[in-house]
């Protein structure tokens, strides 16, 4: 192959990956500082800080009441935080929202259209507010749904609500797209058809994505990076890649000194198995360790995914313990 | 022609990318991609294995670079015309560690060492002769 298709190659790749385009790109798209959020006395969000580079897309994810609707409603405008600073595309999120908020948009976990409203009224009224927004991009989505635009909105299935409230958002051309756990309480066929326009839309232009979902594996196809909210702070926050890399099931013999497995990284959770002693553990940064010496040993090292990772860093129930699990 | 299988398995725990390299080497090892054939392109790929088209960039990347795959500007990615084969010893390193994940998959499911070998070269027939077929046609 050529030293010029090798090129060519790496652009592709290089143009959708957030390392490369982080140093490239001067400004974030999102960047969150010592955010703290409080209701009365209790730190919903402590010291959160966060990047989001052009191009991303950035899971956000913990167990429900962890401050991730706090953080979205923040990076908003919808609230102003106790302290530290939030910027969109370098500008106060909060001072400026009005103007910010014109290049993000934002699909919620239950869209809000009211119910008596037709699909094409609400594309009209979105329009009058939004002048890019693409008609033709909106009724090919629509159309794809299955969605006649005459039909009124509370008709509509909620796979089909989600999928208008979709369009709705990616019609009006955004920099930044929020999802906030769009494909919550959907079936498993209309959570692929989601999936699938976001896909669509995904290395297109410069669009940034941050999300928020409980669907784990859909995550796991489409985010390139992943930040995990627990006990108020954000104890991971790596490329997904690198994330996959530092985790690992290992299976020793019982009774075997764990040592040798926490000689390899943080041991997160400790079980005893009829025949093996199972552990999971964080690695350290790559070059640190090779999972070859591991299997030397007469362990078995087994990867992990998202999900699994999920519950190995935030489901301690004290919330201390996430918060120590910082890389 | 039929387009190439390349589904990828959701609960496998290898990281997506590593997913479709290992399959697109296992296409081109059992002579389902031919030299010269063209794979789908990143959109696609992207598209239709429901992903982030950055994913498949990157496993293209990575076969590019090992010389399995070459892009042609202008027209797509294909097969290389003579796409790499493991030197000897590399070989027997993956051979073996392949050989000792099917051992214990047979052991653990109590079948006999003449079950498994049996089923090994059944195995064998179903992806090694299709390779032998699709040559003796071209």
């Amino acid at each position: 192959m050529t030293e010029a298709t090798s090129h060519r190659l790496r652009d592709v790749t290089s143009a959708a990956s957030s390392r490369a385009a982080s140093e490239a790109a001067p400004e974030p798209v999102v960047k969150i500082r010592h955010l703290l959020v409080r209701y009365g006395q209790q730190r919903v969000l402590d010291d959160v800080g966060l990047t989001i580079s052009a191009g991303e897309v950035y899971a956000l994810l913990g167990r429900n009441g962890v401050g991730k609707t706090s953080l979205l409603r923040c990076l908003l405008g919808q609230q102003k935080p106790v302290s530290g600073g939030i910027e969109l595309f370098g500008r106060d999120a909060w001072r400026e929202r009005t103007a910010l908020m014109a290049r993000v948009a934002v699909v919620p976990e239950r869209p809000e259209v009211p119910p008596e409203v037709p699909v094409a009224r609400a594309a009209r009224f979105v329009a009058s507010l939004r002048p890019a927004f693409d008609h033709d991009g909106f009724g090919a989505r629509i159309e794809r749904a299955g969605v006649d635009p005459r039909r009124r909105f509370g008709e509509l299935s909620r796979g089909q609500q989600t999928l208008v409230g979709l369009a709705l958002a990616l019609a009006s051309r955004p920099e930044l797209l929020v999802l906030d756990d769009p494909t919550l309480g959907l079936d498993a066929a209309a959570r692929r058809e989601v999936l699938r326009e976001v896909v669509e839309v995904l290395g297109d232009e410069k669009l940034t994505v941050l999300l928020t979902s409980h669907d784990l594996r859909g995550v796991e196809q489409i985010a390139t990076r992943v930040g995990f909210l627990a006990g108020g702070r954000l104890v991971l926050d790596l490329p997904l890649d690198e994330l996959k890399a530092r985790f690992r099931r290992l299976l020793v013999q019982r009774g075997a000194p764990s040592a040798l497995a926490a000689q390899a990284g943080r041991v997160l959770q400790e079980r005893e198995l009829a025949w093996a002693r199972e552990l999971v553990v964080q690695l350290g940064p790559p070059g640190d360790f090779s999972g070859g010496e591991l299997d030397a040993d007469g362990m078995e090292s087994l990867e992990m995914d998202l999900e699994e990772i999920f519950l190995a860093v935030c489901e301690p129930a004290d919330s201390k313990r996430g918060a120590e699990v910082a890389s | 022609m039929s387009p190439p299988d390349l589904r990828i398995d959701p609960r496998d725990p290898l990281p997506i990318w590593r997913q479709i390299e290992d399959r697109v080497r296992l296409l081109v090892a059992s002579g389902a991609l031919l030299a010269g054939d063209a794979v789908p392109s990143v959109r696609e790929m992207a598209k239709e294995l429901l992903i982030n088209p950055a994913t498949v960039a990157k496993a293209y990347q990575r076969l590019a670079d090992a010389g399995v795959l070459e892009v042609r500007r202008g027209e797509g990615t294909f097969v290389a015309q003579e796409p790499p084969v493991l030197g000897e010893r590399g070989r027997e390193r993956e051979l073996l560690a392949a050989a000792q994940r099917y051992a214990a998959t047979a052991l653990a499911l109590g079948a006999s060492r003449t079950e498994a070998e049996r089923i090994l070269a059944a195995a064998w027939r179903g992806i090694g002769d299709g390779k032998e077929r699709r040559r003796a046609a071209e």
